[in-house]
């Protein structure tokens, strides 16, 4: 595989993951809870299919998406809930 | 809830961004190239995931899963367990490729397959596949 292309396409996945993180409202690792836990585990295995051009960058960035926003949907769910309950 | 439009902004500009790529000519960064699928495929034969192998054949082949299922376990039959499968790249024009994926077997020693493959929505698609010993 050409290792421009691979350089390439690790820059884009790097600087995608990095601005849905941060726009996601996750700064550190220290914030994290179970639910962050387990999205980090399922984006780690989807990185790798884009890294290895296995799948499209169009289709990572859709998987990285979706599981951000049900990620920040679940957080707003547990705040007000938690908001609700007290 | 900015968040949650940040995210969707950020996934927003990064599918415009990739989209521009193909629209602008890119057949090998943004997506994978013809011998990354070609090789996928023989890995799905190889793995006996023939519904998995579907996926990159282009809709418009006469390619069925029935196809891909007979093919596999005659390999399977005839060249025991697979060892290593490793895409070659080949000749690629600007909506046409022709690639091949080497599969390194138990009892039958290096086996080709060649492929034609053509740009559909962006992506490459199998249109033909055949068996070379």
């Amino acid at each position: 595989m050409d290792p421009l292309r691979i350089a390439i396409r690790a820059l884009f996945v790097f600087v995608i993951l990095l601005a849905l993180m941060r726009a996601s409202g996750k700064r550190t690792v220290k914030q994290g809870s179970p639910f962050d836990f387990t999205v980090a585990l399922i984006l780690a295995d989807v990185v790798d299919d884009a890294l290895w051009a296995e799948v499209a960058v169009s289709q990572f960035v859709i998987a990285c998406g979706t599981l951000l926003v049900v990620h920040v949907l679940m957080d707003i769910a547990r705040f007000r809930f938690g908001e609700a309950r007290s | 809830m900015s968040e949650l439009l940040k995210v969707m902004l950020v996934t927003t500009v990064a599918l415009g961004v990739t989209a521009a790529a193909v629209i602008y000519g890119d057949t090998r960064t943004v997506v994978p190239p013809p011998e990354s699928v070609v090789e996928q495929f023989a890995r799905h034969v190889a793995a006996r995931r023939y519904d998995r192998a579907l996926q990159h054949i282009d809709d418009r082949s006469s390619i069925t899963l029935t196809t891909v299922r007979l093919g596999g376990e005659a390999l399977h039959e005839r060249a025991g367990d697979i060892d290593r499968v490793e895409g070659e790249p080949g000749i690629t024009a600007e909506d046409s490729a022709t690639v091949s994926a080497v599969l390194t077997t138990h009892r039958g020693g290096r086996i080709r397959y060649a492929c034609s493959l053509e740009r559909r929505n962006g992506l490459w698609k199998i249109a033909k596949w055949e068996e070379i010993r």
